[in-house]
Order: C-alpha cells, then sequence, then structure tokens
C-alpha cells in the first residue's frame, strides 16, 4: 500500500511554502521532517507550510511541524500554517498548538502577515 | 456503552510498524460508514484509535517490529469499541505530563484520544498495555447505516 504523503517545495512572493497533501501521520512525517530541515538549512528559517490538501494529521505530524518551529526559531524564523479543513484545526485546538502556529487560510494570506511581521 | 451482541467484531494483528496504520484506518472508516458515523465522527474515531496504535508501536514494542500490536475492533449501534494492546511495560497514565505547547515535540497522542473518545482506559495487564476506546455515535444512524451492519453480521 502506498503511503499517500505529498510534499512540494514552492515560493510565496519570496517566502518558500511546503505543499503538503495527503496523510500526515507516523509513518510520513519523517519526509516532512527532512524536506523542512533542508529548506530551513538553506537559509530560508520563515517557511509556510501549506495543509490545503492535507486529509489527515496525527500526533506525530504535530510534533514533526513543532520540531521544525525548534529549528525555524535557532535561526530566528517562523512557520506558518495554512489550513482551513476544521477537522485539521480542530486538532491544533486540542493540543494549544493554536497558540504557537498561526493559522491562515491561504499562502497569500500567510506571506502577507510574514513580510508585514518582518518588515 | 452498550453495544449490541450482533455487533461487527473485528481482530487485527499487526507487526509493530507504523506503515500499517493507513490500512487500519482504513478499516476503522469502513466500520464508521457501516455505523451512519457523521464524518466528524468517523475522522476523530480514526484518529483516536491511531494515536493509540502509534502509541503501542512507539512505546509498547520492546522488540521491534516483531513484537505486534492487536485491535480489536467492536461495531454496534451504539457506536465502537477498540482495543488496542501490544506487549510493552505499560505506563502510569496519571504520571505522564504534557509539555508546554511550543515543546509538543510528543506527548499529545493521550490527549487528542481524550478528547476525541467517550470514553478512554488505559488497563495494564500481564501481558502488555490494553488501550480501550469508546465513541459513541451521536448522529442519527441511517437505514442504510444499520442495514449494512447488520448484512456485514451475516456475512461474517
Amino acid at each position: 500500500m502506498e503511503m499517500d504523503l505529498r510534499i512540494l517545495v514552492k515560493e510565496n512572493g519570496g517566502v518558500p511554502v511546503i505543499e503538503l497533501g495527503g496523510e500526515l501521520d507516523a509513518y510520513t512525517c519523517s519526509r516532512l521532517r527532512d524536506t523542512m530541515i533542508e529548506v530551513i538549512e538553506n537559509g530560508n528559517p520563515t517557511v509556510i507550510v501549506s495543509m490545503l490538501k492535507v486529509e489527515y494529521i496525527d500526533s506525530s505530524g504535530l510534533g514533526t511541524l513543532v520540531g521544525g518551529l525548534k529549528r525555524a526559531s535557532e535561526s530566528n524564523g517562523r512557520i506558518a500554517v495554512v489550513c482551513t479543513s476544521p477537522q485539521i484545526r480542530k486538532v491544533f485546538e486540542i493540543t494549544g498548538l493554536v497558540r504557537v502556529f498561526p493559522l491562515y487560510e491561504s499562502e497569500q494570506e500567510a506571506t502577507n502577515d510574514l513580510k508585514t511581521k518582518v518588515a | 456503552m452498550a453495544l449490541r451482541r450482533s455487533a461487527t467484531e473485528l481482530c487485527i494483528s499487526i507487526d509493530s510498524r507504523p506503515e500499517h496504520l493507513p490500512r487500519l484506518r482504513t478499516v476503522v472508516g469502513c466500520l464508521a460508514a457501516d455505523l451512519g458515523m457523521s464524518s466528524e465522527e468517523a475522522q476523530d474515531t480514526k484518529l483516536a484509535i491511531t494515536e493509540a496504535c502509534a502509541n503501542a508501536i512507539r512505546h509498547g514494542s520492546p522488540d521491534g517490529a516483531g513484537s505486534g500490536v492487536t485491535i480489536k475492533l467492536v461495531a454496534g449501534r451504539g457506536g465502537m469499541l477498540a482495543e488496542v494492546t501490544d506487549h510493552g511495560d505499560g505506563f502510569d497514565v496519571n504520571a505522564i505530563t504534557v509539555p508546554a505547547p511550543a515543546e509538543r515535540a510528543g506527548g499529545m497522542g493521550i490527549p487528542l484520544m481524550r478528547a476525541l473518545s467517550d470514553r478512554v482506559e488505559f488497563l495494564r495487564n500481564a501481558k502488555g498495555m490494553t488501550v480501550r476506546l469508546v465513541k459513541k455515535v451521536k448522529g442519527r444512524i441511517t437505514r442504510r447505516g444499520v442495514a449494512s451492519v447488520r448484512n456485514k453480521r451475516q456475512r461474517i
């Protein structure tokens, strides 16, 4: 059975975007971790993680995002999460991570906010 | 929760590897659909059971993949019951501390199970640890849902 996590690294207004699709769980989260490390260590500590196409996330996926945030913070960067799914937002709320990750409705909204805060 | 004697019961044994988790979610999703659970209830159930299994794989498998995890699923008209049993030493659930949000690289599985289930029990036994979760069907059960469960029971 194919493990369904799709990862695309792109850019929005000069900010790197890691676009995820499918399922982010204990098995697939290592791929996100590797991608985040690669993007951050390439000199892009502020990253948008787009979860618009994510259908499922568990605590391992959330833990991977927290790990990425720690790494980004070491370089004064931030992680912004784009997510509209009520189910996924609910998981962020239950775990208290809504207080850690700003959640945006679109990549453009995240980009605008990140640029405003940098300026 | 009072589950009918005629409930569908499945017992699944997996080796302790996380790549089995999507397959398990598929099975849970099928049972949830048969029960007439709402989409939200089905997602909650899948996540809660997956968290229990991921914990069993990560913390309750002293011999690695060969340790194995057993998942018993019972789907009745009242809802779904899951028992996830591992071969670990178990843990004192009351001794577990949840880290501050910004430090939460781990420790979120049990809070999720509790928030998304109607009942969660942690049972130590001679062989390992069993996590028992109950998710009730709160939405209206459709005729199709009930009929589907009955049909499956007859096939089994």
